[in-house]
């Protein structure tokens, strides 16, 4: 946790990048995926009876509005319902986020990346064991082991509210600065509050977590949960 | 978020960053992470704990809350508060806490408010608490630049003192102090009778040692200054007193000597007086000695009623261990006949110690001189030069535990070519002791071989043989335990020829065996004492006797009885010598303590000069505000005179009560 000294740099920035994301995410689950821009990599399949396309050698989607490119050995997707993929690669603006296993659930509206996630961009380097989005709570949540290399944080697991910009990190969670070092216990929150000010947004902290905001993370987390066990 | 935490942890750290407390120790009671709570560490520096933490951008502050505690590994300090706020999170950042609890070494600072900022922090209604002493001020600050801890308007007790001072510097266990009062009235000095005022002070609370500079003490409406500096001890002040002590002169006359031995009155100069008093088995005489040293000048003058005598000597040393000296030494003047002698003398002596393999000591040293010498002499007078040398090697080794042998051996030679004279001497010393237990022995020998012989005295440099033995035995019983003893033997034998016994050595000199005990006895403590001196019935000559005695004290507080008994058991005749029963017994009278004593030989009937009172003493005791003054003497026959003039603090309980009322803090 404790790095050489580095350039300084906005402190929130690495979390602005997490609520850019999803905000692109938003969009692109969102869009639908008549949106998609389709290009198998070799054989393709079409379940004739269920409609399902499967891109046995892999393939991309393209997000014609946001331009979003998602890249990976083995997709399989079912039009309005499902997107399925295997050692993916998301790039656009949010940067490269690259996972083993990646689900998205066009009717429900949620997406899953797990396996270990690994997620860059300038100023940002953080793994997870999973990814978890759900458009219509508009919430985005990174699970276990997160680690950041920079910033050069860790926690249990980080939580988005993308329409409010609150963040909650629950312990046991560090962050590190040059020699400075702040950590919470396991099962600790802290609570990030996005404002805007002169100075852009800023963003205030609170170890006392919002029960809307706490009890909303709940859900979110039981979802995932859900999700995960099919 | 990050950007308020370092900004905090930067005063933290420069708090910390006082050179004066860098123990580098993090206290005993270090922070305990809270249940749930969060941790904040800066490596090198320290951590802070909290429950809470929570942030207001649009006020510009934060809040830490909930057990926070904040270690400052740095100077081992901790800090304690419910709450602490930091503001100022763009610039100029300052943290602001109430009620806060600052421990750094014996330290525990209590402040009903705390403001730091990043050129100081400032403690305001600060209580001051430490193992050996209580204090307010109203406000505490630490300055950031320079590291040091600064009180203003300082009130302090310890268990003896009670301080004011306009500021005070703490750093640990010392305390020094500007513009102070102090008393040992348990009052502020404002309200003592005597008190002591000062431009400034160091106080020393574990030791206690108090030192004044430009102090007045301050009895009533009178004033003195004292000597700059001035130091006493916070527990009691011992006044200087004239040491007392028994002293043998050649002529193996004895007598009481009351003196004071050299003082320091100024930069380089020492004093020094007594006075000598004859007892009974001389004349009555009264001698005066004034001695006084000035760097390398010294002058000593004895006056009695049949002689005088004026010593004095004026050195100039040189380069390369070379001295120059003028002494002169007078003696008898118009009560007796004339003794003097003086010497110019040129001289070179060096000295070397080397410490040899851990085990050893090696000293030598070497001297050389010529001097002009003349003395008068009952037979007349001598003149002449001498041109002398000597040497001296002593090593002394450590070899086991307990077991410390020592060699001395010295040469010398002395010319006197005037007189066709010289006078050369060689002396070895060896001596060992052995310490096992409680068991300890030692062994001295002494030899001197001298061929020729001075013209002059032995006042100037003439010699005589010496050939002797020395062994001390002692065992001590039972030191740690609640009854202890002690056995002692002491031999001298004299190898010498016995110019009264011809063909005999003088022998056996001194044979004396004692033993004493002491134990507690009947709610107080009974010692037991015997001793005999047995020299004269082992190998009787004229002029020697033998004595046993014994001795039985109980003493409780301040009651003391007992009795002592000596016999002469040699001694033709009626064999008692003393037969002494003594008593002292306090009687306190409001503040007055009273303490008689008196012994009184119950043998002394037998002989024709009865002399019932053999002891007398008188202890006296006054309870003051300000402490107890003790003034007493006690004599006692073959024994002497002692004083005690000196003054106890009382020790009172280290109550912040004590510091209240609050009054002025200058007197």
């Amino acid at each position: 946790m404790n790095g050489p000294a580095r350039h300084p740099r906005p402190p929130m920035r690495s979390i602005l990048v997490l609520v850019a994301l999803a905000a692109v995410a938003t969009g692109w689950a969102q869009s639908g995926i008549a949106e998609l821009e389709v290009t198998a990599y070799g054989r393709q399949s079409i379940d004739l009876a269920s409609g399902r396309t499967v891109l046995e050698d892999g393939g991309e989607l393209i997000e014609r509005g946001s331009g979003v490119r998602l890249v990976a050995a083995w997709i399989a997707y079912l039009e309005g319902v499902e997107v399925s993929a295997r050692d993916v690669s998301i790039d656009g603006d949010l940067g490269l986020v690259e996972a083993p296993l990646v689900a998205i659930d066009l009717a429900a509206g949620t997406l899953t990346a797990s396996g270990g996630v690994a997620w860059r961009r300038e100023g940002l380097q953080v793994t997870g064991e999973a990814l978890w989005f759900d458009a219509d709570a508009g919430i985005v949540g990174l699970l276990g082991g997160v680690e950041a290399v920079e910033p050069d944080a860790s926690a249990a697991e980080v939580w988005i509210e993308l329409a409010g910009g609150r963040v909650l990190l629950v312990g046991p969670y560090a962050y590190a600065d040059g020699p400075l070092v702040l950590r919470g216990p396991e099962g600790a929150g802290l609570q990030l509050d996005a404002r805007e000010s002169d100075e852009g947004v800023v963003y205030d902290a609170s170890t006392a977590v919002d029960g809307g905001w706490l009890a909303a993370v709940t859900a979110a987390r039981a979802s995932w949960e859900a999700a995960s066990a099919e | 978020m990050i950007r308020w935490l370092v900004l905090v942890m930067a005063v933290w750290a420069t708090l910390g960053a006082g050179p004066a407390h860098a123990s580098g120790a993090v206290p005993p009671d270090a922070c305990v992470p809270v249940e749930g709570g969060a941790e904040l560490t800066v490596e090198g520096l320290g951590r802070a704990v909290f429950a809470g933490l929570s942030t207001d951008r649009v006020r510009d502050e934060a809040l830490l809350s909930g057990g926070v505690c904040v270690e400052f590994s740095a100077i081992g300090g901790v800090l304690r508060s419910e709450r602490l706020t930091v503001s100022g999170l763009g610039d100029g950042v300052a943290l602001a806490a109430a009620d806060v609890v600052f421990q750094l070494d014996e330290w525990t600072i209590a402040a009903d408010l705390l403001e730091a900022d990043v050129a100081g922090a400032v403690l305001v209604g600060v209580t001051l608490t430490s193992p050996d002493a209580v204090a307010l001020a109203e406000d505490l600050r630490v300055d950031l630049v320079s590291g040091t801890i600064t009180a203003h308007a300082l009130r302090l007790v310890t268990e003896t003192l009670w301080v004011v001072a306009d500021a005070a510097t703490l750093d640990g266990d010392r305390v020094a102090l500007a513009v102070v009062g102090l008393t040992t009235c348990d009052c502020p000095p404002a309200d003592a009778r005597v008190r002591l005022e000062a431009r400034a002070a160091e106080l020393d609370l574990v030791e206690p040692v108090v030192t004044l500079h430009g102090a007045d003490l301050v009895v009533g409406a009178l004033r003195w200054a004292l000597r700059d500096p001035w130091s006493f001890d916070g527990e009691n002040l011992a006044v200087p007193l004239p040491p007392i002590s028994v002293f043998e002169d050649p002529e193996g006359r004895r007598g009481t000597l009351v003196g004071v031995a050299e003082q320091p009155v100024a930069p380089g100069v020492g004093f020094a007086w007594d006075v000598g008093i004859g007892d009974d088995e001389r004349p009555p005489d009264l001698s005066v000695r004034v001695a006084a040293r000035a760097g390398d000048a010294s002058v000593d003058v004895t006056g009695a009623s049949d002689r005088v005598r004026v010593a004095w000597r004026v050195a100039r040393p040189l380069a390369a261990g070379w001295t120059v000296a003028y002494a002169q030494r007078l003696e008898g003047g118009a009560w007796d006949e004339p003794a003097r002698d003086q010497s110019v003398t040129a001289g070179w002596s060096r000295a070397w110690t080397t410490p040899a393999a851990g085990v050893a000591v090696v000293e030598v040293d070497a001297s050389t001189f010529t001097a002009l010498t003349a003395q008068t002499l009952a037979a007349g007078e001598v003149v002449g030069t001498r041109l002398g040398g000597s040497a001296r090697v002593r090593v002394a080794g450590d070899l086991a535990a307990g077991w410390r042998p020592a060699l001395e051996v010295a040469v010398g030679t002395t010319a006197y070519p005037g007189e066709g004279a010289l006078q050369t001497w060689v002396s070895a010393a060896p001596r060992a002791t052995l310490t096992v237990g409680g068991v300890r022995l030692d062994v001295e020998h002494l030899s001197r071989w001298v061929w020729g012989a001075s013209p002059f005295g032995v006042t100037v440099d003439r010699l005589g043989p010496l050939h002797r033995s020395d062994v001390r035995a002692s065992v001590t019983l039972g030191a740690d335990g609640d009854g202890t003893g002690r056995l002692t033997a002491v031999a001298r034998w004299d190898w010498r020829s016995d110019p009264r016994r011809p063909g005999r050595a003088i022998g056996l000199e001194r044979l004396e065996l004692s033993g004493s005990t002491s134990g507690a006895a009947w709610g107080g403590r009974l010692s037991v004492r015997a001793d005999a001196a047995l020299a004269g019935a082992v190998d009787p000559r004229p002029g020697r006797t033998s004595s046993l005695g014994a001795s039985v004290a109980w003493r409780r507080e301040a009651w003391e009885v007992g009795t002592r008994v000596r016999l002469d058991p040699t001694a033709p005749g009626w064999p008692w010598r003393e037969a002494t029963v003594f008593a002292a017994l306090p009687i306190t009278t409001g503040d007055w303590w009273w303490r008689p004593y008196l012994a009184v030989d119950l043998s002394s009937w037998t002989r024709e000069e009865a002399r019932w009172w053999v002891g007398h003493g008188l202890d006296l005791a006054w309870t003051s505000d300000f402490g107890v003054l003790d003034l007493g003497y006690r004599y006692d026959d073959g024994v002497g005179l002692q004083l005690n003039v000196g003054v106890r603090f009382e020790s009172r309980p280290l109550e912040l009560e004590r510091l209240n009322p609050v009054t002025e803090g200058r007197p």
